[in-house]
């Protein structure tokens, strides 16, 4: 090999290197998911729409399967057992959802009224009485107490 | 060899002069950085620095002198030198008569100082290279080039040295962040980085070296070449690493980055043929001629030494710089240097191995051969956290942990690990909706809560608004029951509405504050002009003839109007100086005697006493002690409370509490340490933007409000609040402003707002988030960094990292770029790309 080759063979080499390097990096791994949920599923919680009961509670319970601790999702499917007449499962769900976030207190009202209904007295008043330490003074949950029987523990701030 | 030293130091101390006055240039320049930390002056040695600019000169300058004075005899340096000591010795003598630094302004001519300042050194170098040309070391007529197997040699070595000595410090001082399988996993990983990133080093040098030898001057080529290379390089870490942290602009970052990167390479490379030569280093490679100012040849057990201690070095200094740091930017360029110098050590150490001539085994396999087992390392974990529940072998969010505690490794998975959704577009057109230039139009239409705003009817509440920057929600006893260092607050807010679950829409006070008084969101841009007009606090003052009393920060003076009806508190502060004791106080004083006024009182602060600028310069009393917190922010906080208790006294006794709107804020949280990071520059943590938020109202008002306190509230809602409880029941202006957080008692319980999804924005960069399910999930896309998170907000204040799904974040990013395009159609402004 002539010197002129081999200085050109030792340049082109560590170049031919860099070129690729240049393709290969930077490395793309395959990181591990983490909340399995689709885009469905996502609109779904945010947007709760409007249709065919036994549509929607098939469309709920699969999202449900994929996100677990959608509590969006179980208030929403909970509503769609209690107007099918199904307050079993209404209440599982809405017990649930209180158990990821207790302070939400439109579903422990629901609750609570599902409670009063089925003649569970003290129970609708211990919902009520705990909504109230979110949202104090609501004209709905005091309402509730009262037809719970209850007195209007720190009604007034 | 004393007067070499003496010549390095002086040079040295040139050259950080160099740096500091052009470093100042550029943040001076960049719009963000002139507005953030120049004009409020909040870091006090840099005050000092520009105030004493001229005299430092002058001591900078003799000391340059004092190393030309050799150069002044020699004909062929004679003018040179002489050149060098009129010309910037009148240049110091029109400074000492007109200091220029403290008049720069944010324009151009911050600018000119960034890149004039290398002027000096740049002819400084010129002189070094006349001076010493022909280089002895490089002209002993010994045909020595750097070899093939040293260089690998010391690519190697170098890897596996910063490697292992980081990974043992990290496992001695953070051993329980892994469990075995873990450790396993991140070693791998680092191991196949560092050598990665050495055997790049490795195929440049040698290509360069392969140039070199085809030239009739070998050695003379590849010195430099190298010296091209090294400018080069730190011409690129400037461009991409430090300049991007400040929003510099692009073509600006070029020209400076390539001059700074030029001068540097050239001063060290005066440093380096400066070096006495002895007939003993004959045959000296011209790469041991440029490391020789740090590895001498004749002095392995110092290179031995120095290499031993590098890693020690490497994280102290990181710890030391980690509260100033700012984006982990004082990180990477330690890093960057100990990888420079490790290089160093080991190249000197390995003088004498022996020179196998070339080959092409050696100069391919090695470096694929890293290639290939580093992309298995990457399938190998993939796979294996794929397997396993195990928490500590899911590999993204375990690489970020050690990361996050292994600085250098953190480096090279930055600059070579891709993190999934990089997308190109999305930055782009997240970019230009940030850092909005000034000439930029923008021209919002007039925001009203409700129009028009008639005078209450009822008796007018006062309305003190108090906002502590930088206060954490974990750091009250209100929201926190291990706190027990704020009992006045949480005193004032058991009689108050807590909002546990209050976040801000901005990272940073220069667009959290002016969001407080809008209301809602507002573009990327540090002063919207005319503010007036979407200053719907102000406009309700001004409807319900509120008098006065302003603490005026930097941010909120130049936006709110002057009126005569405003009393200013602190004006005797600058803005670091702003003090919740002294401002409450002052207040205090103000109000008494002007009761009988029948104007009702509105008063506003930005306390300055936990922002992190203050708090890492305070020593803590002796006897104070705050076991699971940060102490001196504990301590400040634990003196302003005091005060805070106070004055809810004072407006007791003078009868002003129960006719008051009280707010208790932040604009926005801090990082303290949590994964490394301190303070709340760039990202957006869950700890950044997650604040306290409480609101007094008054007695006569309290059995008729309701709130949902564990919904999701935002600072910008409490301006609709204010208009809700001062009998101005305000429109919904849509999903871009706030809402009353404080209603009626009889308002019906829904749930939109907890389903509604929330941008929140740094305001100092392009990271933009999306905060969703009630304040749960908080997707973060980092565009600074190239880098993606999500937090799972439920059961943690300060969230759980999980991993980002293509769902996630396909939905999140559309979220963002539907928000910002309309916040761009709200206030007319056309982003430009």
């Amino acid at each position: 090999m002539t010197p002129r080759t081999e200085s050109v063979r030792r340049i082109l080499l560590p170049a031919a290197v860099l070129a690729v390097f240049a393709v290969a990096l930077p490395i793309r791994p395959v990181f591990v998911g983490g909340r399995s949920t689709s885009v469905e599923c996502i609109t779904l919680s945010a947007h709760p729409p409007r249709g065919a009961a036994s549509e929607l509670r098939a469309s709920y319970e699969r999202c449900l399967t994929l996100a677990p601790d959608d509590v969006e999702l179980m208030a929403d499917l909970g509503g769609q057992f209690e107007a099918s007449g199904d307050p079993e499962r209404a209440e599982k769900l809405y017990r649930r959802a209180l158990a990821i976030d207790p302070g939400y207190a439109g579903v422990r009202l629901r609750l609570g009224e599902m409670l009063l209904r089925r003649g569970d007295v003290h129970g609708a008043r211990r919902e009520a009485t705990t909504a109230l330490k979110s949202r104090p003074n609501s004209r709905a949950v005091l309402d509730l107490i009262e037809r719970a029987g209850g007195g209007v523990p720190g009604a007034a701030r | 060899m004393t007067w070499y030293a003496i010549f390095m130091l002086l040079r040295v101390a040139c050259a950080t002069f160099v740096l500091l006055t052009s470093a100042y240039g550029v943040v001076c320049y960049s719009p963000f950085g002139f507005q953030e930390f120049i004009r409020p002056h909040v870091f006090a040695p840099v005050n000092k620095f520009v105030e004493w600019h001229h005299i430092l000169y002058c001591g900078v300058y003799l000391l340059s002198v004092i190393s030309v004075i050799p150069d002044v005899k020699p004909a062929r340096t004679r003018y040179l030198a002489l050149g060098y000591i009129v010309v910037f010795g009148l240049l110091g003598e029109w400074m000492f008569v007109t200091p220029y630094l403290p008049k720069l302004w944010n324009d151009s001519r911050c600018l000119i100082v960034a890149i004039a300042s290398f002027v000096p050194l740049g002819w400084l170098a010129l002189i070094d290279h006349v001076a010493t040309h022909p280089a002895p070391a490089l002209n002993d007529g010994v045909p020595a080039q750097t070899h093939q197997r040293r260089l690998l040699l010391a690519s190697v070595i170098a890897a596996e040295y910063l490697w292992l000595a980081h990974l043992v410090q990290t496992i001695v001082r953070h051993p329980a962040i892994m469990n075995g399988g873990g450790w396993a996993m991140v070693a791998a990983w680092s191991l196949a980085l560092h050598l990665t990133a050495f055997m790049i080093a490795y195929a440049v040098i040698g290509a360069i070296g392969a140039m070199a030898g085809a030239t009739r001057r070998p050695r003379h080529w590849e010195y430099g070449l190298t010296v091209a290379l090294g400018a080069f390089v730190i011409g690129v870490v400037l461009l991409r690493v430090v300049l991007p942290t400040i929003s510099f602009g692009a073509i600006a970052s070029v020209a400076v980055s390539a001059v700074a990167g030029c001068a540097f390479a050239v001063t060290w490379s005066g440093l380096a043929l400066r070096r006495p030569y002895t007939s003993r280093e004959a045959g000296l490679t011209p790469i041991d001629v440029l490391v020789g100012p740090i590895a001498p040849p004749d002095s392995t057990t110092v290179a031995a030494a120095a290499l031993l201690l590098l890693s020690f070095g490497v994280f102290g200094a990181t710890d030391a710089l980690a509260k100033f740091d700012w984006n982990n930017l004082m990180q990477k360029l330690t890093v960057l240097s100990a990888w420079a110098l490790a290089f160093a050590f080991v190249l000197a150490l390995s003088r004498r191995v022996s020179d196998a001539g070339w080959s092409t085994v050696r100069a391919v396999l090695p470096p694929l051969i890293v290639l290939v087992a580093t992309q298995g390392v990457a399938q190998v974990s993939g796979m294996i956290s794929r397997r396993t529940n195990d928490p500590f072998l899911r590999d993204e969010v375990a690489l970020d942990r050690y990361a996050s505690v292994d600085p250098s490794f953190r480096l090279a998975y930055e600059s070579l690990v891709e993190h999934p959704g990089v997308d190109p577009q999305f930055y782009r057109s997240l970019q230009a909706n940030t850092n909005i230039p000034s000439w930029v139009p923008i021209t919002p239409p007039p925001f009203d809560f409700a129009l028009p705003i008639a005078r209450a009817v009822e008796p007018r509440p006062n309305i003190f608004l108090f906002v502590v920057d930088s206060l954490r929600p974990d750091y009250l006893a209100s929201y926190n029951h291990g706190v027990t260092f704020t009992p006045h607050i949480a005193r004032f807010a058991a009689d108050s509405f807590v909002f546990s679950n209050a976040f801000t829409h901005y990272g940073g006070t220069s667009l959290a504050m002016p969001s407080i008084w809008i209301g809602g969101l507002t573009v990327h841009r540090a002063a919207v002009q005319p503010f007036h007009t979407v200053n719907v606090i102000e406009k309700l003052l001004d409807a319900d003839g509120y008098r006065r009393f302003l603490s005026l920060d930097t941010v909120m003076k130049p936006l709110l109007i002057s009126d005569p009806s405003t009393t200013e508190l602190d004006a005797d502060r600058s803005v670091m100086q702003f003090d919740l004791c002294h401002t409450l106080q002052e207040l205090e004083t103000k109000l008494t005697g002007t009761e009988r006024d029948p104007r009702p009182v509105f008063a506003y602060s930005l306390a300055q006493n936990v922002h992190i600028s203050n708090v890492f310069s305070f020593k803590v009393p002796p006897g104070e002690s705050y076991p699971g917190f940060f102490a001196p922010l504990a301590s400040r906080l634990r003196r302003i409370d005091g005060c805070f208790g106070d004055f809810i006294g004072y407006l007791k006794r003078a009868r002003l509490y129960e006719n008051s709107i009280i707010v208790l804020l932040s604009d926005h949280g801090d990082s303290l340490g949590e994964g490394g990071v301190w303070g709340h520059g760039v990202p957006l943590f869950p700890q950044v933007v997650r604040i306290p938020l409480i609101i007094h109202v008054p007695e006569r008002l309290k059995s008729r409000v309701t709130a949902d306190l564990t919904q999701v509230a935002f600072s910008s809602d409490v301006a609709p609040t204010l208009y809700q409880l001062t009998g101005h029941p305000p429109r919904d202006l849509g999903p871009l402003f706030g809402r009353p957080i404080v209603v009626p008692s009889d308002t019906p319980l829904t749930d939109d707002r907890r389903r509604d999804s929330f941008l929140v924005v740094s305001s100092y960069a392009p990271t933009y988030a999306m905060l969703r399910h009630n304040g749960r999930l908080l997707y973060i896309a980092d565009l600074v960094n190239g880098r993606e998170y999500e937090y799972d907000l439920t059961f943690a204040p300060l969230g759980t990292r999980i991993p980002v799904t293509d769902g996630e974040r396909r939905v999140n990013r559309g979220l963002i770029l539907a928000q910002v395009a309309e916040l761009a159609a709200l206030y007319q402004f056309s982003p430009q790309p």
